[in-house]
């Protein structure tokens, strides 16, 4: 068979091939600019969904993140708050113990009875704590102040709560209730027995006053171990972040030495074809007749 | 026998190189015509004459000037240009779709959709925050309007590929009659051995149609060319059929007043199977839209919103059309968010606020949770995109190689009509030399006498 070259042919397949060439610069241009192997879909058809897991789970990160910080900042404030009701507590006990003793006289202790009233307001203002426009201690009814000026407890026993993880949700506010009114009942029955002058009144308040402290460090205790899974699920939130982030950039993004490489190949392919195709000459047998 | 004689075989030796010399500068002149194929001059020994004694030759005649054509191998190129246009078109057509499903450029509807459960989870740290419920509402917003907008894409693009297939008939209908007109002057003129350049156009008209519409055409014993679409006769000899879209959706073409519906291949095929593909994306994406926008909605009345009634649909759409119609619900804003578990429930329950953030990982659209389902949708197209993408590739390929064979077998080779060239300007120099002789002794004949 004779293997004619035509030069329609010849113009076709190096055309063709010039195209090809310049498509192909294109696309590792973008590649190399943009970073990323993958410009649409199709360039990562048939593991697009273990993609799309892999940056779906990377934005939870991002959001349980930002829940831990509120998280975290909500308890701070808790744990402030918690930690000044049981010192006014504290002051409390010694008053009372103080007191309590045949040293001091009936006058004495009805005197010392306005400071118990203000241990008493402090408490309640404690209770009433507020990070921004949020109650802390009023379970989910976040909007009004959980405690009345008298001490009553407003709230609910509903503890709110946000996602940090996963499968793990942390407390953004607390039952007042349980860890405030016994503090300000043995606070209002210090007071009277103060009032009272009695110095038996006095000394029997002493019991509770120990109870409702231990149930402030109780209930502190609880703020810290939820601070302490709020900083374990900021770790692992960080770290998961770090790992999805590593995978995905893994799959996705464009090794710079060898994208730079490639390109620059390509444009040596490229201006090679140009070169060639400019210096080509088609010569026939038609030179040669004269 | 005589010098008459002589001046006669001269004459035609003189006459069949010219022809050589002729056809010879219609190849290389044609050297770079697309369809144009070599031609070659077919020359036969004339009959003798008997002197009684010995035969004398009488020259030489012209018989034709050939094609020389590959019937076989022009109906495979047919075929392969009608394979490798339908596969490019689906391609290019489907490759026009991918960006209304493309999540590279988070704008599409996956990201929307993550943006919302973003929010929903972001809204936990404070259900009562009027900031981060609003934030919910432009999510679910955005989520309506992405989905709305892919809808519509979609829809664009099957119009536009109905459009295309539409407006290629009328120009299909007019090659079809060129062919049957050209078939008409073909067997006036004696075959295709006679009028080699109507059968070049015959052909180049055939392989148009084949690349458009995927017709293929078969060679009949006068020469003429029947083309076929799907295994109709649309042209037969001097009569041509005529063609029209035919429902469902415009993209198969009725052949005779509609009388048979047949599926087009070519460039009008690919776009009519892109067609079916993106009617199937489009089912997807409503089967996502309504089964989401109902499981939503469906959550939302289990809660209660922050004035304590139940919880409105936040989603509204029209069954018949769900993803292009989905939109925000009316009065909806912040405040409407069902967010509570009971309508008694403090600003800060956020009881059903989980309800509504489990979705995320429920099964709820065909067994897929909501991303999965989205997810899917961009990686069928996808899929279908690069696995079009190589069997246009691998069409193009085999049209390729049959296009280098036929110009390997019947392409113009200049050193090949350079070569011819010289042969025919020796040969009509010879003739012309023995006409010059002839003529000379004729002269010395005449002056003796």
């Amino acid at each position: 068979m004779i293997i004619r070259q035509s030069p329609l042919q010849q113009l076709d397949s190096t055309t063709r091939t010039l195209t090809e060439l310049k498509g192909a610069l294109e696309r590792q241009t973008e590649v190399a600019i943009s970073g990323s192997e993958i410009l649409e879909p199709s360039d990562a058809a048939g593991r697009w969904q273990q993609l799309d897991r892999l940056q779906a789970s990377l934005d939870d990160q991002d959001i349980y993140l930002r829940n831990a910080d509120s998280a975290a900042a909500v308890l701070g404030t808790a744990d402030a708050a918690l930690s000044q009701a049981s010192n006014a507590l504290v002051q409390a006990s010694e008053l009372a113990v103080t007191l309590a003793s045949e040293t001091y006289t009936d006058a004495d202790r009805i005197e010392a009875a306005s400071a118990v009233d203000d241990l008493f307001a402090s408490v309640v203002g404690l209770g009433n704590s507020q990070l921004g426009d949020r109650y802390l201690f009023g379970g989910t009814a976040t909007d009004t102040p959980p405690f009345a000026n008298d001490g009553t407890y407003l709230g609910n026993t509903d503890i709110p709560t946000t996602v940090v993880t996963d499968s793990l949700t942390v407390p953004t506010g607390y039952d007042g209730g349980e860890a405030f009114s016994s503090a300000l009942e043995i606070l209002t029955e210090l007071a009277d027995a103060l009032r009272s002058g009695s110095s038996d009144a006095v000394s029997g308040t002493l019991s509770d006053l120990t109870a409702a402290h231990e149930a402030l460090v109780s209930a502190r205790q609880q703020v810290g171990f939820d601070q302490i899974e709020v900083d374990d699920a900021r770790t692992l939130a960080s770290s998961l972040r770090l790992t999805l982030s590593e995978a995905l950039s893994a799959q996705v993004d464009a090794d710079p030495i060898e994208a730079l490489t490639e390109l620059s190949q390509l444009q040596s392919s490229y201006e090679i074809a140009l070169q060639v195709t400019a210096q080509r000459s088609s010569i026939t047998l038609f030179d040669f007749v004269r | 026998m005589g010098l008459l004689d002589t001046l006669n075989v001269g004459a035609s030796g003189l006459s069949v190189a010219s022809a050589g010399i002729h056809t010879t500068a219609q190849n290389v002149s044609n050297a770079h015509t697309p369809g144009y194929t070599r031609r070659g001059v077919e020359q036969s020994v004339n009959d003798p004459i008997s002197t009684g004694i010995v035969h004398l030759g009488q020259g030489v005649s012209l018989d034709a000037v050939s094609r020389d054509q590959d019937g076989l191998l022009g109906m495979q190129r047919v075929v392969a240009a009608g394979d490798a246009s339908a596969s490019a078109s689906y391609h290019d057509a489907l490759a026009e779709v991918q960006p209304l499903v493309d999540e590279t450029m988070s704008s599409g509807a996956r990201s929307r959709l993550s943006s919302f459960f973003d929010t929903l989870a972001l809204a936990t740290s404070d259900p009562s925050d009027p900031g981060l419920r609003g934030a919910v509402i432009q999510a679910t917003g955005d989520l309506a309007d992405a989905l709305s907008r892919t809808a519509e894409g979609l829809s664009s693009a099957r119009e536009t590929f109905e459009s295309s297939i539409e407006l290629s008939l009328p120009p299909l209908s007019e090659k079809l009659q060129e062919v049957a007109l050209l078939n008409e002057r073909l067997i006036a003129a004696g075959g295709a051995g006679k009028a080699p350049d109507i059968a070049d156009q015959i052909d180049r008209i055939v392989r148009e149609l084949g690349e458009e519409g995927g017709f293929t055409a078969e060679l009949e014993a006068d020469g003429t060319s029947t083309v076929m679409l799907d295994g109709h006769a649309v042209v037969s000899g001097t009569d041509a059929r005529e063609i029209s879209v035919a429902p469902p959706a415009s993209i198969r073409i009725g052949v005779g007043g509609g009388a048979v519906v047949v599926e087009p291949g070519g460039r009008i095929g690919g776009l009519a199977r892109a067609h079916e593909a993106v009617e199937g994306y489009a089912e997807q994406l409503d089967t996502f839209a309504a089964g989401f926008a109902e499981s939503v909605n469906d959550a939302q009345a289990l809660g209660f919103d922050q004035d304590g009634d139940p919880g409105q649909p936040l989603f509204v759409f029209d069954p018949s059309s769900p993803a292009g119609s989905l939109a925000l619900a009316d009065g909806i804003g912040g405040a409407q968010l069902a967010f509570a578990g009971s309508p008694a429930a403090a600003a800060g329950d956020g009881a059903n606020l989980a309800t509504l953030l489990d979705l995320e990982d429920q099964p709820l659209i065909d067994g897929r949770t909501p991303g999965d389902a989205l997810s899917a949708l961009t990686e069928a197209v996808a899929g279908e995109v690069a696995a079009a993408g190589t069997r246009a590739e691998r069409d193009r390929l085999v049209l390729s190689d049959l296009d280098t064979l036929s110009a390997n077998l019947h392409g113009i080779d200049l050193d090949e009509e350079a070569s011819k060239l010289m042969s025919y300007q020796t040969a009509y120099q010879a003739s012309a030399k023995v006409l010059t002789v002839a003529n000379e002794l004729l002269g010395t004949l005449l002056e003796i006498a």
